[in-house]
């Protein structure tokens, strides 16, 4: 039991910080498809300044390097107008590239063990602390009003005087930053970096942004929810439930179908924010 | 406002115009669509930079550079289509971009805005505050962006066309709650086509034409007939009228025909008219009064809501629009690069656009490629379409140059009815001529026309008939009605 | 024009990162051509690496044409694949063998289906759906060829091998030249959607559609219809690809079928531009470098490049048009 809990929030960690990165870009109005590639590179930087520099250093560079890609993201839509989706895809595209190449051109072949990474207790922190400190910072504040409204309707925030340009950008600063934590948080629970190691993580997180209908309290909820079945699939492995076999596959798979029903609209109204994609 | 001009392009928006408005009363703003009404409010709130000119707020001489410093100024405006963020609370609404602090304390916040709401007579509780502004209807909206300006303690109130998506009796609510605020001090500047609203809530009215300021008077020394014409202007050469034609069973039948919109009022109301063939007549009517809506549901690119249409005594509401073209109906569209070409496309692939199912440009499904050269050949000479071979794409075109072509291709592909907005747009006057010429030609040879125009004069020099369309409604007046009476109908008076 | 900037920036990016990961370039440019264009097995190898990438190119470049940007086509290609070994093996012989071909096109536009719909009567956006079916087609494929699929007398996760006689003949094949006859149908396929595009009514709507949704509804085209079977006909040709991966090389269906053929189609449709024609040129283009790509393992190059490569020839191709549509505006 004990087991279950455990491990259903390590493998939720990843998720809820993802998809809370997605959670900022996505209020903004900024699709982000690019989660993936964002937290598979800050893995790899983690990995590689973990190495040379040590545990602090390696956070601070995943941070950074998920924040140059998100900034990279916010060129391209804001900037040269390239559809949020195509350049994400991009995005994760060199990502999963660069990362290979990277990591086997710069790391050391002879090296074993586990990499030095700072305990996975402070990304569990961070996870339980990221959803809380949006949820108050949404309600409460100046700058969460201006992100719900620049992703609602650019156009008329416009009207009311703001920048819906500059609250993309420091919503996508955000979003670097949680990816960032989320990718570090992969080395660190398993002491390695290993190539494509996101493993459609950054999707699920997406799914579960969708599913929650781009709420911080219900998206980590689905977050856990899909930690929960990744646990389930490990601890029962092989073993038979009631009799049925279900296959692990299946299991992986049910977050992927779930946002799929999602979108076909069979799970009640969408909640999508309306000035997603929109300049 | 003193001696404000402004120019776009090579267009004078605005030419040499003053404005003064006396504190705590309501001013209302006329003209016809271009006369520069809402390019003047815009420099005032600082959305536009005039040229020349200058404006004093209270006596003082002031430079409005953004809408920031026209806010701070305390003068407000609202939009025709509501600056309302529907995903937001309206409480979050009435305080975006306005807001106290930086932690928001709602539960003050939202006793203040109950205060407001009190001010002109609204009982706004907190649960009221919470609930979504999606969920509100055009009224609740108008009613909301008016609590706006109240939060921004806006002195002056900019009011571009506010009552053109609300019922009557919302109207009358609004303005009285304008008339109450004036009351407190506060100026209201009305921007309207409307003449009963002028008579009957404003104190003074600025006429524009053709962005020069053209009178300024009390309302009590006003009449409606003064003011339409004042706004609309004589014209000196009385052209020549075609004769209405003898009326014979009509071709196109529409019957109470209704199209919703997203919000507020239907924007094509019950709306009732017939064509015969042979016959061109002419829709006039301000800018946002239907029109549009009215050919895109004609063509079955938007679903009615209610009523019919019948083609040659046939019901045709249910048939895609394919079928219609199929039948000989063309169109040439309000917003061209939208709806009217494909930019990337040649000339050539443009031509047959809407026409390339017709048997004449396919063969079972194959492209007849040599019948659609030359009707693209025959198109672009026509009205003389400027252009770098037929091969090039159209979006290389200057806008004049794809609206001849695009008008050729609704003319000169053997149509039985034709759908044409604003078809003398981005067209000098000899090319105007040619093209009203070929849309007669087509009616002598029994083709119907529906000619949508902004401009009076252009639809009553070339139509048989003229109908009048207002606020979503379509008025037939008399066939042989004249310019006083259908420049009046236009603006919401009797005939 | 825009292709040849396309292109150079290509091979410009490449270079760059084997010079940043300390490989001279020189040496690598050799082995690159050594290994892809060398010798006659040389470019058999580089031939049959464009094959897939020119199927499942296709099949993204008639989904673009409408609009659709197609991710789904991994997916579509390995369920393709997957029932074309299946019903090969189940149906000796040519009649298999054509059946097979029938059975990979169905499962394609089969998985294609719900993104297809979603997008045109549901306006969910088609790229998240098809990344999710994606994944779900890995998971799937990967359970069925793991357990029911599973040949009997194999250890790894892979069906049983189809028999020479249901499998599609190479069009040349005198070792050391070997050149399958799926690029051929690859190449047909190709010639007959460019046709198509130009000569047909429905090529002139589907385009028209991709073009300006609003002016096609205007002109009396069903938007949404088009659509739809766009993305159907698209998963369809991404479907074949896989099949013909399984019938004229594979002979199996296999845990890790597709290396990520799917995502480097991106790279070729998007660079093909609007003509059907260019995704020979563009997918022989990545075809060389995957080849090439493999001998460069040897000097430590590791083989996630073209992906690198492709991601950036996706943004830089949608940077020109954004440039483009800007002057136009």
């Amino acid at each position: 039991m004990l087991n279950t809990v455990l491990l259903t929030l390590s493998m939720a960690t990843p998720l809820v910080l993802a998809a809370m990165a997605g959670y900022c870009s996505e209020r903004s109005g900024v699709i982000n498809i690019g989660l993936e590639g964002k937290m598979l590179m800050a893995a790899c930087v983690s990995a590689l300044v973990s190495i040379s520099h040590g545990p602090v250093l390696g956070v601070l560079a995943a941070i950074l390097a998920a924040i140059i890609m998100s900034l990279v993201h916010w060129l391209a839509t804001q900037r040269f107008g390239i559809d949020h989706v195509i350049s994400g895809m991009s995005l994760n595209a060199i990502s999963a590239g660069a990362t290979n190449f990277m990591f086997t051109r710069f790391s050391d072949p002879d090296r074993s063990g586990r990499i030095g990474t700072l305990p996975p207790l402070f990304y569990q922190v961070c996870a339980i602390a990221a959803p809380l400190a949006l949820l108050v910072y949404v309600a409460k504040t100046r700058g969460g009003l201006w992100l719900v409204a620049a992703g609602s309707d650019p156009e008329k925030a416009r009207l009311a005087g703001l920048q819906p340009d500059r609250i993309r950008l420091f919503a996508l600063i955000a979003t670097g930053l949680f990816s960032g934590l989320a990718g570090a948080y992969l080395v660190a629970d398993t002491g390695v970096f290993t190539d494509n190691m996101t493993a459609g993580r950054g999707y699920i997180a997406l799914a579960a942004l969708i599913l929650g209908g781009w709420r911080v309290g219900q998206t980590a909820l689905a977050c856990l929810a899909f930690g929960f079945l990744s646990s389930l699939n490990l601890l029962f492995q092989g073993t038979d439930l009631a009799g049925v076999a279900l296959p692990s596959e299946f299991w992986t798979s049910l977050p992927y179908l779930a946002t799929v029903i999602a979108l076909a609209g069979f799970l009640g109204k969408q909640r999508t924010p309306a000035g997603l994609g929109k300049t | 406002m003193r001696g404000i001009s402004k120019q776009f392009g090579r267009v004078q928006a605005l030419d040499n115009v003053g404005l003064t408005v006396e504190s705590g009363s309501i001013h209302g703003v006329v003209g016809e669509n271009g006369a520069g009404k809402s390019t003047l409010m815009k420099v005032l709130y600082g959305a536009y930079q005039a040229d020349s000119g200058e404006v004093r707020v209270n006596g003082k001489a002031v430079n409005i550079r953004s809408s920031k410093e026209a806010i701070a100024l305390g003068i407000g405006m609202v939009s025709q289509h509501y600056g309302i963020v529907p995903e937001l609370t309206l409480l979050d609404n009435l305080i975006l971009g306005a807001e106290p602090s930086v932690v928001l304390d709602k539960g003050k916040i939202r006793e203040r805005a109950s205060k407001i709401a009190a001010s002109i007579g609204l009982d706004y509780g907190p649960e009221i505050w919470d609930r979504d502004a999606s969920a509100m209807s055009a009224s609740e909206a108008q009613r909301l962006e008016i609590l706006k300006l109240l939060w921004r303690e806006a002195k002056i109130m900019i009011l571009d066309e506010p009552t053109a998506m609300l019922s009557p009796k919302d109207g009358e609510a609004l303005f009285g709650s304008l008339r109450a605020l004036t009351k407190e001090g506060a100026t209201v500047l009305l921007v309207t086509h409307r003449l009963p609203e002028i008579m009957e809530y404003c104190d003074r009215v600025t006429v524009l034409r053709g962005g020069k300021w053209i009178a300024d008077v009390p309302v009590s020394e006003a009449n409606p007939e003064m003011l339409s014409e004042l706004i609309v202007g004589r014209t000196l050469t009385a052209s020549e009228r075609p004769k209405p034609i003898a009326p014979t069973p009509p071709v196109l039948e529409v019957k109470s025909l209704s199209v919703a919109r997203d919000r507020g009022t239907d924007a094509v109301q019950k709306a009732s008219f017939e064509l015969s063939p042979g016959e061109l007549v002419g829709i006039a009517g301000v800018d946002g009064s239907g029109q549009a809506e009215l050919f895109r549901a004609l063509l079955g690119v938007t679903p009615i809501r209610e009523g019919e249409m019948l083609w040659h005594r046939k019901a045709i509401s249910n048939e895609p629009t394919e079928k219609r073209i199929e039948l000989g109906w063309r169109i040439l569209p309000e917003d061209r690069l939208q709806e009217g070409i494909i930019s990337d496309w040649s000339l050539i692939e443009n031509s047959t656009l809407g026409l390339h199912r017709l048997p004449k440009f396919s063969d079972g499904g194959k492209v007849r490629v040599p019948e659609r050269a030359a009707f693209a050949q025959k198109a672009a000479e026509k009205f003389g379409t400027k252009h770098g071979g037929l091969e090039t794409s159209i979006g290389g075109l200057s806008g004049g140059n794809q609206q001849r072509f695009v008008a050729a291709r609704m003319t000169e592909s053997g149509p039985k009815l034709f759908l044409a907005f604003q078809p003398s747009r981005g067209l000098d006057i000899a090319a105007t001529e040619d093209l009203y010429a070929a849309m007669q030609e087509r009616c002598r040879e029994g083709a119907a026309g529906l000619v949508v125009s902004f401009d009076l004069d252009e639809l009553m020099a070339h139509c048989h008939r003229v109908l009048v369309m207002f606020s979503g409604k379509v008025v037939v007046p008399a066939a042989d009605a004249d310019r006083d009476t259908l420049g009046r109908l236009m603006v919401g008076g009797e005939a | 024009m825009k292709q040849v900037v396309l292109i150079v920036a290509c091979v410009v990016a490449f270079i760059g990162m084997l010079v940043l990961g300390g490989i001279s370039p020189v040496e690598a440019a050799q082995t690159l051509f050594t290994g892809s264009l060398g010798s006659p097995r040389a470019i058999s190898g580089s031939l049959k690496e464009t094959t897939p990438l020119l199927l499942a190119g296709l099949g993204v470049f008639f989904a673009l044409r409408a609009g659709l940007f197609n991710i789904g086509i991994e997916g579509q290609f390995l369920l393709g694949g997957f029932a074309s070994a299946l019903v090969a093996l189940a149906v000796p012989g040519p009649a298999g063998l054509l059946l097979a071909m029938v059975a990979g096109i169905a499962a394609g536009a089969l998985w294609a289906l719900p993104a297809g719909w979603i997008r045109a009567y549901r306006n969910g956006h088609e790229v998240i759906t098809t990344i999710m079916l994606n994944s779900v087609a890995v998971a799937l494929t990967d359970f069925l060829v793991a357990g029911p699929a599973r040949a009997a007398n194999q250890t790894g996760a892979t069906t049983a091998t189809i028999p020479t006689s249901g499998r599609l003949p190479a069009l040349l094949n005198s070792p050391p030249w070997n050149v399958s006859s799926g690029l051929l149908l690859g190449l047909i396929l190709c010639g007959v959607m460019a046709w198509w595009m130009k000569r047909r009514v429905a090529g002139y709507e589907l385009q028209a559609v991709g073009a300006n949704p609003s002016a096609a509804e205007f002109a009396g085209i069903n938007v949404r219809k088009v659509r739809l079977n766009a993305m159907l006909i698209s998963g369809a040709i991404g479907g074949l690809g896989g099949a013909i991966q399984t019938l004229a090389f594979e002979g199996r269906f296999y845990q890790g079928f597709s290396p990520g053929y799917g995502f480097d189609s991106l790279g070729v449709a998007l660079l093909a531009g609007s003509n059907a024609l260019l995704v020979v040129p563009m997918s022989l283009l990545f075809g060389v470098l995957s080849k090439g790509g493999t001998s460069l393992l040897i000097l430590g190059v590791p083989k996630g490049l073209t992906n690198l490569v492709a991601g950036l020839v996706i943004l830089i191709s949608a940077t020109i048009r954004y440039r483009r549509q800007a002057q136009d505006a």
